[in-house]
């Protein structure tokens, strides 16, 4: 885990080649921060000014209580002087440069015997050991982002800063290194910046995450508060309308998983190859609500919840309910008045299987899951 | 063949081919840099490194004997400077030669530079390489094919050099006459078979460079992994 005093601070406004002010802001003391949002909307380049590639016109970056920017006293510290492993949407590997060269190429001041000791510790993390002598074209994609993390982390960086780190794979390839990816960025005990604009890949691997549009960061919390809790109708459409809960696989049997969510047990069809820890994400209008636990129903998952609000939404409304997690159902106008649905009422939710989508989680213990008050509007 | 001439030749060639790596190397990294100010200042430096393509050797050479009199400034400043003048030197006609053949170091030297991945130059400062450093250590593997095809052009190209040598420097043996001077002289003299021979050398350089240059087009380490 990493120490309380890498703590990165940075609010700043970069002028982008296009003209657009792009603010960013992001804070943490560890763990992983996603910059989440629709392409184009200045991730990247946030991610550029923290790593010292783009300077910001206002503002300041300061790491560990060193100031790597601040406009007002004029410091700019250049990329070398910031100690960061940047790994950019192309991994860039040295196309000259076999594996074991584009990975030991930062540690040229080292004495050789220490180098190629490093380089071996590694090229055996990543599982690279068999591929040293190999030139980066001749590599998978897989492969190479490997090499472009080993490369980043073998000198020790401070802070790792990821920009789409699994953009360039095709998709399986993708889910199948997710799990992967999470557990090596934990691993490190840094703290992680990383941009993505794919909503499974920033459950996979955040713990906070940072909401942009625009050049404007809109709602700053943890992946499952944000996604639970949007704070306003832009983040509900760029995140989509539903309830991120961490879960607990306790028992797989005939292909459905059994995950215990704040005391409350639900059943989904289980992944291939996730651990024991999930995000289980329910969308808001795969939520049914009864009043009544009459009558047979296909939807297996059950259980009772409290109204805690109702908005309405054009022809829809947006229940909040709590069931010993946080969870919303969107339903219609008249279904609402049929059911009475009133801030405080108990009502039944019902979920079909197939509605409850597992995102692996690795790494990290699930946070408690906090019921806070509803969403002023 | 006229040995003296050819060793001559060899001199001013190389040398030219030194000065214009240590000029043109800079100036080209400048000209290929991306985005940023100085747009107007660029294009009127790009089109003067390109003038010699298009110029009359003659007219250059005119315009370079007028601006190098001893009664120019330039004149006069490298009189201040070495005691001596420029026109009818060998000095006047390497000034010459390095002008001249400005478009046909910088073209490739631009070309390979602007061709650069700068993510990897981006790269290596992320990995804590100075500027400097990530110059040897990134950018000279990733373009070298694109800056020797540019000293190989130039050396060529200065070994056949004549309108504007022989318009600044006139021909004096040992200092000024070059092959292709010595070449002119041979046919003006009715001596055929030694203007032969120098002939055939001019274009077994020209050939031996056009081949080293066609080679190194090929290289694929000229760019990155796409990815």
């Amino acid at each position: 885990m990493s120490q309380p005093e890498q703590r990165l601070i940075a609010t700043f406004t970069v002028r982008h080649r296009s003209g657009t002010m792009i603010d960013g802001s992001v804070e943490t003391g560890g763990g992983v921060v996603v910059l989440y949002g629709p392409s184009g909307c200045g991730k990247t380049t946030v991610l550029r000014a923290l790593a010292g590639l783009d300077r910001p016109a206002t503002g300041s970056i300061a790491f560990d209580g060193v100031p790597w920017f601040d406009a007002a006293r004029g410091i700019d510290l250049p990329p070398q002087a910031r100690d960061v492993g940047m790994l950019g949407q192309e991994l860039a590997l040295f196309p000259w440069l076999d594996v074991a060269g584009n990975v030991g190429y930062a540690l040229r001041r080292l004495p050789a015997a220490e180098r190629a000791k490093r380089v071996t510790e590694a090229l055996s993390r990543f599982d690279l050991d068999s591929l040293a002598r190999r030139m980066p074209a001749t590599l998978s994609g897989g492969q190479q982002q490997r090499v472009a993390l080993a490369r980043a982390l073998v000198r020790r960086p401070r802070l790792l800063l990821l920009d789409e780190p699994l953009s360039a794979l095709d998709a399986p390839l993708r889910a199948r290194l997710r799990p992967g990816l999470r557990r090596w960025l934990v691993e490190t005990g840094l703290p992680v910046v990383l941009v993505t604009h794919d909503h499974t890949e920033a459950l996979a691997l955040g713990d906070g995450i940072v909401v942009m549009e625009e050049g404007r960061v809109l709602q700053t919390g943890t992946v499952a508060e944000v996604f639970s809790r949007p704070a306003d109708a832009r983040v509900a459409r760029i995140v989509g309308t539903e309830s991120i809960l961490c879960g607990e696989v306790i028992a797989i049997e005939a292909g459905l998983a059994t995950v215990e969510v704040a005391g409350v047990r639900l059943t989904a069809v289980a992944l291939a190859d996730a651990g024991r820890l999930v995000h289980v994400c329910l969308r808001a209008e795969e939520v049914v609500l009864l009043r009544h636990a009459d009558g047979a129903l296909s939807a297996r998952n059950r259980f009772p919840a409290t109204v805690r609000f109702v908005v309405p939404e054009g022809p829809l409304v947006r229940v909040g309910l709590d069931a010993g997690f946080e969870l919303t159902a969107l339903v219609t106008r008249a279904a609402a008045e049929e059911l009475a649905l009133l801030p405080g009422e108990r009502v039944l939710a019902a979920v079909k299987v197939p509605a409850v989508h597992l995102v692996p989680r690795e790494g990290l213990p699930p946070r408690p899951v906090a019921v806070s008050p509803p969403i002023p509007r | 063949m006229d040995v003296t001439a050819a060793w001559l030749t060899f001199r001013l060639a190389s040398t030219t081919t030194l000065l214009l790596a240590a000029i043109g190397l800079p100036l080209a990294w400048w000209l290929a840099a991306p985005h940023g100010r100085g747009a107007g200042l660029r294009g009127l430096i790009e089109a003067v490194c390109t003038l010699p393509l298009v110029l009359p050797p003659t007219v250059a050479g005119f315009f370079l004997l007028v601006a190098t009199a001893p009664q120019s400034v330039v004149g006069r400043f490298w009189a201040g400077l070495t005691g001596s003048t420029l026109p009818f030197t060998f000095s006047g006609i390497l000034l010459a030669a390095v002008l001249m053949n400005l478009p046909y170091a910088i073209g490739p030297f631009t070309a390979a530079f602007a061709a650069l991945d700068r993510k990897l130059v981006e790269a290596s400062w992320c990995l804590g390489e100075s500027r400097a450093a990530t110059i040897l250590r990134v950018v000279l593997p990733a373009c070298w094919p694109g800056i020797v095809t540019g000293l190989v052009m130039t050396f060529a190209h200065v070994v056949g050099e004549f309108g504007v040598v022989l318009m600044v420097g006139g021909n004096i043996p040992g200092i000024t006459r070059t092959l292709s001077v010595a070449l002119y002289d041979d046919v003006q003299a009715l001596d055929h078979a030694s203007a032969a021979r120098t002939a055939t050398v001019l274009v077994a350089v020209a050939l031996v460079a056009l081949v080293i240059v066609q080679r190194l087009a090929r290289q694929p380490l000229a760019k990155g992994t796409g990815r």
